[in-house]
């Protein structure tokens, strides 16, 4: 499709409007929210979902596994450290980040990255619709459950925070992991404002805050356009436009937003707009067919990933110990290749962990291998529960101890990934 | 060679995805404030066209109150029966949709060959008299989505020769008619699929998502056996639909599916025979009328409205008009006034209908579409663009609408050559008073009287909270009818249905 990208700021639509301050009513909270201290309330996260179920035995390559790899990826491996321009870089003697990981090697090596493998979702399902739903909902197996795991850390916090920005998730709508929240969904701080007829711009507003009763909300549709407003309000604060990242940090520009979704959360964290919870997708990983993994599509978006993960990482500087970023997807992919040259839905996969708490530098598996009777039906098994390392996130790091109703019916095992505050 | 579709989950929409499937949220949105009080709820009539079309027109208000809902249905069961010429008319702006194979193809991926897919489906949305034609037409492109940038000249052949020719048609039409299309044998990469290393992706979804539904009772050796039995359904431009039979990609050893025996040494037999198992199983008759229950009457439609629905179903074969009747002429479906909140899609083409816009810059047309998230066709896994409020109910999205509905209303007073026409002083009359500004709008939008609640606060908006009897001033007009009819349009009386 023709891409227009920029056509659409700023050309077609009306003149913006500016809305008046002074016009909002008094019970509209304002920058006045009730907001917990960091102290209390802990890191900020920032939930990435790589959606379509990212290959990755691509990006933390177990070469030491030799043949059982190498074998069952004839065109679809990444060669083992110190074999040439296109090998894994080196991460413990056994696993290796793919190249395009290059960005991330220091932070690894840092401590402040850590790595989980064999890991993910343990429901069968390699659907992916059931599988991500099971892992946002953090109860594999069942559809009822209605609310998202960070949804249901944010009701059960011991703190309060009257913010619009407590749970934000970036992109036109919110994933389903803040379900039991009341998320705000923002696509670009910069044009988060009402459009309309200069002159009449202010009694238009005025008539909508009535049709929908933002004072006294009585359903969700209603209770969004409350939220609408007030973020309206905030967002006029924050001086988007200017936003300049520190330290050098260079955000990906990519098609998706992905670049300009993190740059858009280290603002918020750092304008102290009351914001606990991020969450922000990167999608195109279903790869069936020419996956691209050396030279292709695959090595191209997996360097928007490792870019904006390093540029956020410098962007926060001093906040970095204050912030946890953990990734995940809904499933890996099948260890052997497929004749396109691409990979089909497999099972398990890896997951990092950014950010001040994160025993980094290693690579946290109770690695199965990929030795044919060790297989998940022909997919990397999983020995690492996601939860486990969710729960340990939620405890040390966001001080919601309440793990018996954000993950029911599950006992997480201690794995050591993050430290304490 | 064409990439497949592996820009899944790509826009900024992706979150979507999830927060389509489940229905714990959706159940909690659906019992929305205040729905009894909705002119629809005392409405069988404006309730019926509210679902049927993309947001009734007086013309249709006054037909169907003239016939009664039974005979309008029928009508437009047969959409043959609908004069549509000035429709025919229209179309003739988009010539590239009526061009036989080899002449898209030449064309390629040009851009026209998009904006004529997707102002093509806007325009007939929009404008055909045959509307339950076209909400069908949509609802078989979200159940068969297909989407990439490489196969578009394949995406409006599947949209004619497939959606919109057995749309009203037969089920089993459609199954095999996408299961043969080069658009839908690209975009889930079974045309790459061969005996040596299956491809899955199709034969999954097949179960997934066109027939069984994912609890409809296979298992993941079916997908595998599934994708056996299809794999030599490829492409190749030699043929005069694109699809060809591959023998030499064909595994023809036997197979067993869904209970299925399928012997060995069959060729192109074994993915007719799947799609046969898979089309009459008792799922997909459960799994297709609930689809349809959800899209037309709630985004948890009642249990014994899916069984009846799926009876229909199942004793016609697949008859999409039967079941289709059935549905909405049950007492479920008269019930469920309020219950459906407009997918954007809808929302938009609702506006052009009650503003009579016409854009001419294809560009801007797209803008608006994008702002909203639902752009036809850009929908990148295959489950097609969600239909339940939980999926739709975000914070952008709701001021997206707003200032969608005030981009298309104030036309007049944009800067920028937008080449958008519309006609809301030439449908507005000549009111007196301010009420009467009202009423006439609201008849535009809403087809009916407006609740008296919402009607003073309309009411005050446009006489600066004066009264109702406040003269329609030339200069009150000027100044108010084209945010009178944004508010109408934002309001939150319109987004549900």
């Amino acid at each position: 499709m023709p891409t227009r990208r920029d056509f659409l700021r700023g050309a077609g639509a009306l003149g913006a409007v500016g809305v008046s301050k002074s016009f909002f009513p008094a019970w509209m909270p304002r920058l006045a929210f009730r907001q917990a201290s960091q102290a209390s309330r802990g890191d900020v996260l920032v939930a990435i979902f790589l959606r379509g179920g990212i290959d990755g035995l691509s990006v933390v390559v177990p070469y030491g596994d030799g043949a059982h790899y190498y074998d069952a990826r004839p065109t679809q491996a990444v060669a083992e450290p110190g074999s040439g321009s296109n090998a894994a870089l080196d991460l413990d003697g056994y696993f290796g980040f793919h190249p395009a990981f290059a960005p991330l090697i220091d932070i690894y090596q840092g401590g402040a990255l850590g790595v989980v493998h064999a890991t993910g979702s343990i429901d069968p399902s390699r659907s992916h619709f059931d599988a991500m739903q099971f892992m946002e909902y953090g109860t594999p197996g069942s559809k009822t459950t209605g609310t998202g795991w960070i949804g249901r850390h944010l009701q059960t916090a011991s703190w309060q925070n009257d913010s619009p920005f407590r749970a934000v998730g970036m992109g036109a709508m919110s994933p389903a992991s803040l379900r039991g929240a009341t998320p705000l969904s923002l696509r670009s701080i910069a044009d988060f404002h009402l459009r309309g007829r200069e002159g009449e711009l202010l009694r238009a507003q005025q008539s909508l805050m009535q049709l929908y009763s933002v004072s006294a909300p009585q359903d969700a549709l209603q209770s969004q356009a409350g939220l609408v407003f007030e973020t309206i309000d905030l967002l006029q604060a924050l001086n988007a436009v200017t936003y300049q990242p520190t330290n050098g940090a260079v955000y990906p520009e990519d098609e998706e937003g992905f670049g300009m979704g993190l740059r858009q959360i280290a603002q918020l964290i750092k304008a102290n707009v009351g914001l606990e919870v991020a969450c922000l997708d990167l999608g195109g990983w279903d790869t069936h067919e020419n996956q691209g993994t050396h030279d292709g599509y695959f090595q191209s978006q997996l360097s928007v990933l490792a870019q904006g993960l390093s540029a956020f990482y410098a962007d926060m500087q001093d906040l970095m110990p204050g912030v946890t970023v953990v990734t995940m997807s809904e499933f890996g992919r099948r260890v052997a290749e497929n004749g396109s040259a691409g990979t089909d839905h497999g099972h398990g996969n890896f997951m990092l962990v950014m950010g001040g708490g994160a025993q980094g530098g290693r690579v946290y598996a109770d690695w199965p291998t990929l030795a044919p009777e060790a297989l998940n039906d022909g997919d990397l098994a999983i020995t690492t529960d996601y939860r486990d390392v969710l729960a340990e996130i939620l405890t040390h790091r966001l001080n919601n101890p309440a793990l018996d109703q954000i993950f029911p019916n599950f006992t997480p095992t201690a794995r050591g990934i993050v430290t304490a505050r | 060679m064409p990439t497949s579709r592996r820009d899944f989950l790509r826009f900024s929409a992706s979150a979507l995805i999830a927060a389509a499937a489940g229905s714990g949220y959706a159940s909690a949105v659906a019992a929305q404030q205040g729905a009894e009080t909705l002119p629809a709820a005392r409405d069988p009539e404006l309730h019926f066209l509210n679902r049927i079309t993309y947001g009734p027109r007086p013309e249709e208000v006054e037909r169907i109150r003239q016939i009664g809902v039974e005979a309008y249905l029928d009508e437009q069961l047969h959409p043959d029966s609908v004069d549509d010429s000035a429709m025919d008319e229209r179309l003739r702006q988009f010539p590239i949709l009526f061009m036989d194979r080899r002449t898209v193809h030449i064309l390629g991926t040009d851009g026209r060959v998009w904006f004529a897919l997707i102002r093509g489906m806007i325009e007939r949305a929009a404008a055909s008299r045959r509307q339950l034609y076209e909400r069908m037409v949509e609802f078989w492109t979200d159940h068969f989505n297909v989407s990439g940038d490489d196969y578009v000249p394949d995406m409006v052949l599947m949209h004619r020769e497939v959606i919109r020719r057995h749309a009203l048609g037969k089920f089993r039409d459609l199954v095999i008619g996408t299961a043969q299309h080069p658009a839908m044998l690209y975009y889930l990469d079974q045309a790459y699929s061969d005996k040596e290393h299956p491809n899955e992706n199709y034969a999954r979804e097949l179960l997934e998502l066109h027939t069984l539904g994912v609890d409809g009772g296979y298992s993941e050796e079916d997908v595998k056996e599934a994708a056996r039995a299809l794999t030599g359904w490829t492409v190749h431009d030699g043929t005069e639909t694109g699809f060809f039979f591959d023998a030499e990609m064909h595994d023809f050893d036997d197979k067993f599916i869904l209970g299925h025996e399928m012997p060995e040494g069959r060729g192109i037999e074994d993915g007719l025979h799947l799609i046969s198992i898979v089309a009459n199983h008792p799922s997909t008759a459960r799994f297709v009328c609930r689809k349809l229950c959800v899209r037309f009457v709630s985004d948890n439609p009642p249990e014994s409205l899916v069984e009846s629905a799926a009876q229909v179903f199942r004793e016609t074969g697949g008859e999409i008009a039967p079941v289709l009747r059935h549905i909405l002429l049950s007492a479920e479906f008269q019930a469920s006034a309020g219950q459906k909140l407009r997918r954007p899609l809808e929302f938009f083409v609702g506006a052009i209908r009650a503003t009579g816009t016409t854009v001419r810059d294809d560009w801007f047309y797209l803008s608006l579409l994008e702002d909203l998230a639902q752009v036809p066709y850009q929908w990148s896994p295959p489950n097609g663009y969600p239909d339940v409020a939980g999926a739709w109910l975000g914070s952008s999205s709701l001021l997206a609408r707003w200032n969608t509905a005030m981009t298309l209303t104030h036309g007049a007073y944009s800067e920028q050559d937008t080449g958008m026409t519309t006609q809301l002083r030439q449908r507005l009359g000549s009111p007196e008073s301010i009420g009467q500004m009202v009423d006439a709008v609201a008849a535009q939008v809403f087809g009916v009287p407006l609740p008296q609640a919402e009607r003073a606060q309309f009411v005050a908006y446009a006489s600066d909270g004066g009264d109702e009897q406040a003269a329609a001033t030339p200069r009150v007009i000027s100044d108010k009818l084209g945010t009178l009819y944004g508010l109408m349009l934002a309001s939150p009386l319109y987004q549900w249905k």
